[in-house]
């Protein structure tokens, strides 16, 4: 049984999610909170397996959603973490996604609708896995003006290699040390992957964490 | 606006007034100037009768005719009552010429007094040189030691004291015409220290107009110089005859005589020419005042209107609508009367009411120039306080803006949103449940309910950017970028969070100048954006190294208005550097 912990401050929306998540038998739902505040204490208690939780929440009404991940990721590793988003906000995903993409999933509200979309993410964030929404994806293409399948296309059997280690949120040494290369060579690798993704080198937001979603929207993750 | 001075006489009275006024004055002129020359002409006592005559005619001449003329042209009446007195005290000293004691003796003490008489007239003209303090000590000083001598001497001299060349008499001067007693070694060194004080009061008033004018601004000493040749030739020529009386050397005598005319004819045509210069100063502060622009805070607008003047102790008041009264240049509340019109007060009215007040020391200043600067200062102050006004509400407009942007955009977030996308929930749950054919009408009406929740986020979003709101202007322009096909590097190091206000002007500003560099550079432009704090401030700039434009020729185009106008509404400044072929830069500073 997955245990699920729910984190949203709107009523009529945390009472439809709660109904969707009960939906499935072999998910669990242990607890619903209304604020960021409530959703750490609750997830220290519970210890659950998964925490679903709004973005925009009390006290601050700002990023606590994301906040609440980023935190967890140091005190909480083994919870995963889905994101759930009412707009789509790729700086966020890529925060999330920032300390390798491992048990975290970002996906926009409106999946929900889908019961299946959101079964489905819990049990791959459960078992250490991750759902990025599609349009995440989309969005970062777009402004990249260019095919993903293509551009993973043009990828080296080795660069793709580094690439899926890469999107696990591997370091270097530890993508060397798994395809028995130097670090060097795993450098030069990464850097060539970067151009072919239509990665700038002066994009300030992680090209990691860009070329991972990259790579998990190329392979249907 | 109006520009009200004290006194206020309808125009063609005060003409009137002043025709007359000035027809009995040169009357009475002519008959002053008359009896003197005829009364020397025909002295029996007088060294050089006809030399003296001429002379002292020409004395009283000038001095009433600039006096009339200083009242004519308006310049300050108290200046050219004491011009115009100075000549008809000039024309008693005829007395000198008779030889009878006692109209003698009362000539010569009008003379002296004369003395002290011209150098309070010309300290009085020049007082911006020198303050009225050191005025009235100097003045002071000298006019009570001559009354304590002259008292002194009179019972017991038995000559008086020699007078200078407009009235020499030798040794043919009657004898004096008070005496009571004869002492006459007393009555000889009374007489020599009432010498040394006249002596004394012509030399320090040369000594000090000198001095002061070499401590005042070159403006001001050039509306001084005149009187101080003309005060230094007439002293000149005083000593040097006082001192070498014995030589009895003809041309030496008509020489000094010639000189000592120059200077005491020429000192009140070098007065007048003082004031109108001294006028051309205040009017040069006005000037100063409207065309320097810059600092235009109360404090220096009342400095210059004090230097102007040459009145230290003058003050504006300034009506202040918010608190329905007069307030002074430091914000304090003061009392001004605006009813009847009085010397040394101003009234500047605007639509038929007061609205500023100058008030100054009448005694030295001139109206018109205080009028001049009193409409000039209260122009630069109205100006400062409309200024002041209209960025407060521009500031008040910005913020009631962002707070309506802002619960516009929450409202829309956390109620309109989540109601739709509970319906779309809920409607999934029916769709679930329902036969095919219903199923079928659910999911047409959810896709336009997905139709409908997405046009809301965009609304939503163009109202007030969520991420500007939940992490401030940095990383909402990150979120830009993000979505943008260019290179955009943001550099924000300890910026933090600052006024909401600030935050949305400074987010769009900077959104409208990467929109310009994509909108002209293309996709292969690359924008650097930069954010700091100086001080209270925080400091932004938006660099591309697109094509660049001619700032000039831009003319408000490329959304340079827009942006201005958003800054400056948060009370930010802009400045745009651009030049074509080396890129733009926009940078701007607003309040934190």
């Amino acid at each position: 049984m997955i245990r699920v912990v729910l984190a949203e401050d709107s009523y009529l929306t945390r009472e439809g999610i709660a109904r969707v998540i009960d939906q499935a038998g072999d998910i669990e739902l242990a607890a619903v909170c209304e604020d960021a505040d409530a959703a750490r204490a609750t997830v220290a208690e519970l210890r659950p397996d998964v925490l679903v939780t709004d973005i925009r929440m009390p006290p601050t009404h700002r990023d606590e959603g994301i906040q609440l991940a980023t935190g967890l990721r140091e005190t909480h590793p083994e919870v995963g973490v889905i994101v759930l988003s009412q707009h789509v906000e790729l700086l966020y995903a890529l925060e999330l996604f920032e300390q390798g993409t491992g048990r975290r999933a970002y996906m926009l509200k409106e999946r929900v609708r889908d019961p299946d979309e959101l079964h489905r993410a819990i049990r791959d964030v459960a078992a250490g896995g991750t759902a990025v929404d599609p349009i995440i994806v989309e969005e970062l293409l777009q402004a990249r003006q260019r095919g993903a399948d293509g551009r993973l296309a043009d990828l080296t059997p080795r660069e793709h290699d580094i690439l899926r280690l890469l999107a696990e949120g591997r370091s270097n040494q530890a993508i060397a040390a798994e395809l028995g290369l130097s670090t060097r060579s795993v450098e030069h690798g990464i850097n060539a992957i970067f151009p072919k993704l239509g990665l700038r080198p002066s994009d300030d937001v992680n090209r990691r964490v860009q070329a991972a979603l990259l790579y998990l929207s190329g392979t249907g993750g | 606006m109006s520009v009200v001075a004290a006194p206020a006489a309808s125009a063609d009275e005060a003409r009137t007034a002043r025709l007359v006024a000035a027809g009995l004055l040169a009357g009475a002129g002519a008959l002053a100037v008359a009896l003197t020359y005829t009364v020397a002409w025909d002295s029996t006592t007088l060294v050089e009768p006809h030399q003296t005559a001429v002379a002292r005619a020409f004395l009283v001449a000038a001095w009433i005719a600039v006096g009339s003329l200083m009242t004519w042209r308006h310049v300050d009446r108290s200046v050219a009552v004491l011009v115009v007195s100075a000549g008809f005290l000039f024309s008693i000293q005829a007395l000198t010429a008779l030889d009878d004691a006692r109209a003698y003796t009362v000539g010569r003490v009008v003379l002296s007094v004369l003395t002290v008489y011209v150098a309070y007239v010309a300290l009085r003209v020049a007082h911006d040189l020198l303050g009225a303090p050191l005025r009235r000590r100097f003045i002071g000083a000298l006019s009570g030691a001559l009354v304590v001598l002259w008292v002194l001497a009179l019972p017991v001299a038995e000559k008086l004291p020699t007078a200078g060349q407009f009235s020499y008499c030798g040794d043919s001067c009657p004898p004096n015409g008070f005496n009571v007693v004869t002492w006459p070694r007393v009555g000889d060194v009374l007489g020599a220290l009432i010498t040394l004080t006249t002596g004394a009061a012509l030399v320090g008033v040369a000594v000090l107009l000198i001095a002061g004018s070499r401590a005042a601004p070159p403006r001001r000493r050039y509306a001084y110089q005149p009187l101080i040749y003309a005060l230094t030739l007439w002293t000149f020529s005083y000593v040097l005859f006082t001192a070498t009386r014995s030589v009895s050397w003809e041309s030496y005598d008509v020489f000094l005589r010639f000189i000592a005319t120059v200077g005491a004819v020429g000192t009140p045509l070098a007065l007048y020419v003082a004031q109108g210069r001294g006028r051309a100063f205040a009017a040069g502060r006005v000037e100063t005042l409207v065309t320097e622009g810059g600092d235009t805070s109360p404090e220096r607008v009342l400095a210059l209107v004090r230097d102007g003047l040459g009145d230290p102790t003058a003050t504006l008041a300034v009506f202040d609508d918010a608190r329905g009264g007069f307030v002074d240049t430091r914000g304090d509340p003061v009392e001004v009367d605006v009813g009847a019109p009085a010397d040394g007060r101003v009234l500047v009215s605007r639509g038929g009411r007061v609205v500023a007040a100058l008030h100054y020391d009448p005694r030295l200043t001139d109206h018109r120039a205080a009028r001049g600067l009193a409409g000039a200062a209260l122009t630069l102050l109205e100006n400062q306080r409309l200024v002041a006004e209209l960025r407060a509400s521009q500031a008040r407009n910005a913020a009631t803006a962002e707070t309506e942007r802002r619960r516009l955009e929450r409202d829309l977030h956390d109620g309109t949103q989540q109601n739709l996308l509970s319906l779309r929930l809920r409607l999934g749950e029916i769709e679930a449940g329902a036969d095919p054919a219903t199923a079928t009408k659910l999911a047409a009406v959810d896709a336009d309910l997905a139709v409908a929740l997405e046009d809301l986020r965009t609304i939503a979003h163009g109202i007030y950017p969520p991420v500007l709101h939940e992490r401030g202007v940095p990383d909402a322009l990150r979120a830009r970028a993000l979505r943008a096909p260019l290179s955009i590097r943001i550099d924000a190091d300890g910026v933090g969070r600052f006024d909401p206000s600030a935050e949305l002007a400074v987010y769009f500003c900077a959104l409208e100048a990467v929109q310009n560099a994509t909108r002209h550079g293309g996709p292969a432009v690359a924008v650097a954006i930069r954010f700091g704090r100086e001080g209270e401030e925080v400091v932004f700039a938006v660099s591309d190294n697109g094509p660049g434009f001619d700032v000039r020729a831009a003319n408000g185009g490329f959304g340079l208005t827009t942006m201005r106008d958003r800054i400056g509404a948060v009370g930010g400044r802009l400045e745009i550097d651009s030049e074509p072929g080396r890129g733009t830069t926009v940078r701007g500073r607003v309040p934190a």
